[in-house]
């Protein structure tokens, strides 16, 4: 983990802990656009959810309080719901945005 | 821990208490699992309160919930690790990797999740019932009761409940 919050160097890590721990993630949606500065979004596109799994961010509480507090938000999407938000018939939570995203995938 | 963390912590030791009564007293595979379900909900829901934001109300958690643990700052990871029985974050780190199939298979075996196949409330497939959960043997049982991961995993929910206040 980064020894400061710097908001690219840190999503990295969280998206390299969560395709490392676990195998259902296919691939991570790094959104920093429109995001305030201490937020990381990710579009965690996940083969082992069931559709029916809510269109929902989870803040996945791992930094409160302190001088590098900061919010992790993860939305979990089945393969077939990304399709379907990049083909813009599902849309994101309200203010997150694709534009600008970085893709962090399984090497 | 905030008064919704206790709450859901509250119903989730509950949950875990009847798992434990119905174990003893010989009760159906489903049953069991029913409970050992709700409750690794219930856990997840608490801790997911720590934000302060309400968690989604889909039965889906408790991955999410090892995920979101294992992102705790490294400082906090080592007593969570010690609490949780393993002597070193690495060693719960590598647990938590071998453990998701299972933890998968738990989490979506909720009906809602479980898009009409086996789950441990009514029998299935709804249009053309085939199979009674109270009857069926579930695979995911046998692996939890009778494999060593599996039994795991059971350990390792009760310490997780069991010491919620520890980590939460």
């Amino acid at each position: 983990m980064p020894s400061t919050f710097d908001r690219d160097a840190m999503a990295k890590w969280y998206a390299g802990r969560h395709l490392g721990t676990d195998s259902g993630v296919e691939e991570i949606h790094f959104l920093p656009r429109e995001s305030p500065p201490t937020e990381i979004r990710f579009v965690e596109i996940n083969r082992l959810i069931p559709e029916t799994t809510d269109l929902e961010p989870i803040d996945f509480g791992v930094d409160i309080g302190g001088s590098d507090a900061h919010t992790l938000l993860v939305l979990d999407v089945t393969p077939a719901q990304w399709e379907a938000i990049r083909a813009g018939r599902l849309p994101l939570p309200s203010g997150w945005t694709l534009d600008g995203s970085e893709t962090i995938g399984r090497r | 821990m905030n008064n919704a963390q206790h709450l859901w912590w509250e119903q989730s030791k509950s949950e875990l208490a009847l798992f434990v009564q119905l174990r003893k007293a010989g009760a159906a595979q489903c049953h069991l699992l029913h409970y050992l379900q709700m409750a690794t909900e219930k856990l997840s829901k608490a801790y997911v309160w720590r934000s302060g934001k309400a968690p989604p109300k889909s039965h889906t958690g408790f991955v999410r919930f090892l995920k979101a643990l294992l992102d705790r700052r490294p400082a906090e990871l080592g007593f969570i690790s010690r609490a949780l029985g393993f002597a070193r974050p690495e060693d719960l780190e590598r647990w938590v990797s071998r453990v998701q199939p299972l933890a998968y298979a738990l989490q979506n075996i909720a009906p809602a999740e479980a898009q009409n196949g086996a789950n441990p409330e009514y029998p299935w497939p709804h249009e053309a019932p085939a199979h009674c959960p109270a009857t069926h043997v579930f695979p995911l049982w046998v692996s939890l009761a009778d494999e060593g991961q599996g039994r795991k995993l059971i350990l390792f929910i009760e310490k997780a409940i069991l010491r919620f206040d520890v980590y939460a």
